[in-house]
């Protein structure tokens, strides 16, 4: 076995990139590689060899993509021993190792096999050139790999379905399947004669949630982040119900602009003198597409997806254009309010870091309700507070009367 | 963590696949109790299968490192037949657990009937005995019963190889692969219920396939315990045709329909037909005794095309030519 130091045996530096790239490897895997090449397998050709890595060290569609384009960046020569490959070539010879300053030649030659394969009496030898070669762009060699792109998100889709599986309320409902010992016991006793088993259906997840999601404008650049989390919400969160949708600033637009009239000629004021008499917004529509095009009025996305379920908001609230906005605030403070009358708990989760919400609507809001980050921690918080864990903000508000 | 295991060798599914009998003699699984010695046996057929030479090879690699072998790909590709192709060609047999959403990965070792103990404890010395006139319920191990991959290990116990294909593991809940990972490593279990039994074998590594429909993510530490491949459509026509020859289609008819079937997979199709739709279709216009300037109109496309917007977009392309 090639010692991973000084000498870099090419699969090891394969190994040490994947390592990189967030792949789940460890010294178990790269021995799996090792203990395959033992046993006969992956050196008949160059695809074989790559079939191996990837099989070993590759867990998705994506990242035997990954797997194929670095090797390739490695292994740039395809040979194929194909004479007698039942017949596994004696493998107690170890492959040359690569040396830091290791050229494609030396590459080529590693591609080739065990050191054995080699012709034997290979001299190295020097020759002078003579100048530079002419080089014209149609001799410019076509690169032999591919690069590759993922997208790598700040949570994980699994990390983001662990913390949305927290979510439970968990209630016993259909058919009685499980054993109820308790109450079997209970009931023999109270008897005092043979009983039948008392039997209980099984625990079932019926938590709601509802997820309004702002899109377009200045969430653009988190689109595709928010739609990983969302997937994972609904795919892998086993709730029992999730509901997700649309809009672009506020959930709802056109609240009762009136209060406002005192503040004129003020450049940033404050919405706290007028907090309690904000109407609460009920009317308007939210979108079912990501694309905004399929309105659903508000009413019927309260009836079939609100009520008692948990409302998470995804939005930056105004903190990616960093810029104060009271008209922005009153929509969403009177849409909070309205929502508090058919909703238990409410979240509001920010893709930008609460470093970014300082002077914004974003930080106006985080007063009134709790607001998290969109990071891991953050969606950890989120769900505490949505399982009713207290998380005292500076202004609650009051819920209002939904007209609903 | 586990430690380093023996390379095992002695089976290579890419050899056995060569040369196979229509028919062989397999262990049974449809017995409760795996015995000892003097199991039972029964006729199995063969499976019609041709996997690609990389899928064999891989399988040979998941068999000599003793790893699950874990396939991805899309439906209809072949990823169950693989498990039963393999089982055959090794002549070794094979446990099947399809998994539900309401599956636990204890179902997959063993079951525990308390509630049927239960009654029979109740019924005191009328209920059911042993053959020492022992009443059951005394025992708990007498309400157990082992699943597919118990017996599996029971049976590598006994120095015997077996197949096991978990299928469609993301149906299970997100825990599911994370509560094997120890008995998938280890090849060993206990039953708590009953004090003392359990079974392991850390010599002999039943061979265990599961399929994944990329549903939900399974979990990191479960995926590097596994072989991965990922199942595709055959890449070129000659071997989609020799898969319909295998599956008794004659050449004219297969010809034409690998044709069209590239044809439709090419379009943007909201789903790709699958080779079990493509087999199924093929077979039913053959015994349809169908021409292939018939299968060129595209009948009975409902067999292959199973989303409402793709068939209509299929047959206005079709009048439009």
């Amino acid at each position: 076995v090639t010692e991973p130091g000084e000498q870099h045996f090419f699969l090891w530096t394969l190994f040490q990139q994947l390592r990189r790239r967030g792949f789940a490897l460890g010294p178990e895997e790269y021995e799996a590689v090792q203990s395959a090449l033992r046993a006969g397998f992956g050196w008949s050709s160059h695809r074989e060899l790559q079939e191996v890595c990837s099989a070993l060290w590759a867990t998705s569609r994506e990242e035997r993509a990954v797997v194929a384009a670095l090797f390739d960046q490695h292994v740039t020569s395809n040979w194929r021993l194909d004479a007698g490959t039942s017949d596994a070539p004696v493998v107690e010879a170890e492959p040359a190792p690569l040396t830091a300053e290791g050229s494609t030649q030396e590459t080529d030659e590693l591609a080739l096999g065990p050191p054995e394969q080699e012709p034997e009496g290979l001299v190295p030898r020097t020759a002078s050139m003579g100048g530079l070669p002419p080089l014209t762009l149609s001799e410019l060699p076509v690169l032999p790999y591919q690069h590759v792109f993922l997208p790598q998100y700040p949570v994980s889709f699994r990390a983001a379905a662990q913390a949305w599986r927290r979510l439970r309320w968990p209630v016993r409902e259909g058919p009685a399947t499980e054993l109820d010992v308790d109450a079997t016991i209970q009931r023999r006793s109270d008897l005092g004669v043979v009983s039948p088993p008392v039997l209980r259906p099984r625990r079932r997840n019926r938590a709601k949630l509802l997820l309004l999601v702002d899109r377009q404008g200045s969430m653009t650049p988190f689109h595709s982040y928010v739609d990983e989390v969302c997937r994972a919400i609904s795919q892998a969160g086993r709730l029992r119900q999730v509901g997700v949708f649309y809009f672009h600033d506020t959930p709802l637009e056109g609240a009762d602009a009136s209060v406002l009239e005192q503040f004129e000629g003020q450049l940033f004021p404050s919405l706290d003198p007028v907090l309690d008499d904000v109407p609460p917004l009920t009317q308007g529509t939210l979108m079912s597409d990501a694309d905004l095009r399929t309105p659903w009025s508000a009413r019927d996305v309260v009836s079939e997806h609100g009520r008692g379920a948990a409302v998470v908001i995804l939005s930056d609230g105004g903190a990616a254009r960093g810029r104060y906005d009271l008209l922005r605030l009153l929509d969403t403070v009177a849409f909070l309010k309205a929502a508090k009358e058919w909703s238990y708990r409410l979240v509001w989760l920010n893709p930008l870091p609460p470093t970014a919400w300082t002077g914004t609507t974003a930080a106006e809001i985080a007063r009134h309700m709790p607001m998290f980050p969109m990071d891991r921690y953050g969606m950890y918080r989120a769900v505490n507070v949505l399982r009713g864990q207290p998380f005292p903000v500076e202004k609650p508000l009051t819920a209002g009367a939904w007209s609903g | 963590v586990a430690k380093v295991r023996d390379v095992d060798l002695s089976l290579s599914y890419a050899e056995a696949i060569k040369n196979l009998q229509p028919e062989r003699e397999i262990e049974d699984t449809r017995v409760d109790v795996v015995a000892e010695k003097d199991w039972p046996r029964r006729m199995v057929e063969r499976e019609v299968y041709r996997p690609s030479a990389e899928l064999a090879r891989v399988t040979d690699l998941a068999l000599a490192l003793g790893r699950p072998l874990l396939l991805q790909g899309e439906p209809g590709c072949g990823k169950t037949r693989l498990a039963h192709s393999a089982a055959y060609a090794l002549g070794i047999p094979l446990e099947v657990s399809y998994i539900k959403s309401t599956s636990r990965a204890q179902d997959l070792l063993y079951t525990y009937d308390a509630v049927r103990r239960l009654y029979d404890s109740q019924l005191g010395a009328e209920g059911p005995k042993d053959q020492n006139g022992q009443p059951l319920a005394r025992l708990a191990r007498n309400y157990i019963s082992l699943g597919p991959l118990g017996r599996a290990i029971a049976r590598a116990e006994y120095g015997r190889h077996s197949a096991v294909l978990i299928d469609e593991i993301d149906k299970a809940d997100l825990d599911f692969p994370n509560d094997l990972l120890w008995e998938l490593d280890r090849m060993e279990f206990s039953v708590p219920e009953a004090p003392g039994m359990g079974h392991s074998s850390a010599a002999l590594r039943p061979f265990v396939v599961i399929t994944h429909n990329e549903e939900k993510p399974l979990p990191p530490a479960f995926l590097r315990r596994c072989i991965y491949y990922y199942v595709e459509f055959p890449k070129t026509r000659s071997e989609i045709e020799r898969i319909l020859r295998l599956h008794g289609v004659g050449s004219a008819l297969s010809k034409k329909s690998v044709e069209l079937i590239g044809e439709l997979r090419e379009k943007d199709l909201n789903k790709k037909p699958g080779l079990t739709e493509l087999i199924d279709w093929v077979r039913y216009e053959e015994a349809r005794e169908a021409t292939p300037e018939d299968l060129a109109k595209l009948p009975d496309i409902e067999a292959v095309l199973k989303d409402r917007a793709d068939i209509e977009r299929v047959r206005r392309d079709l009048a439009a030519t």
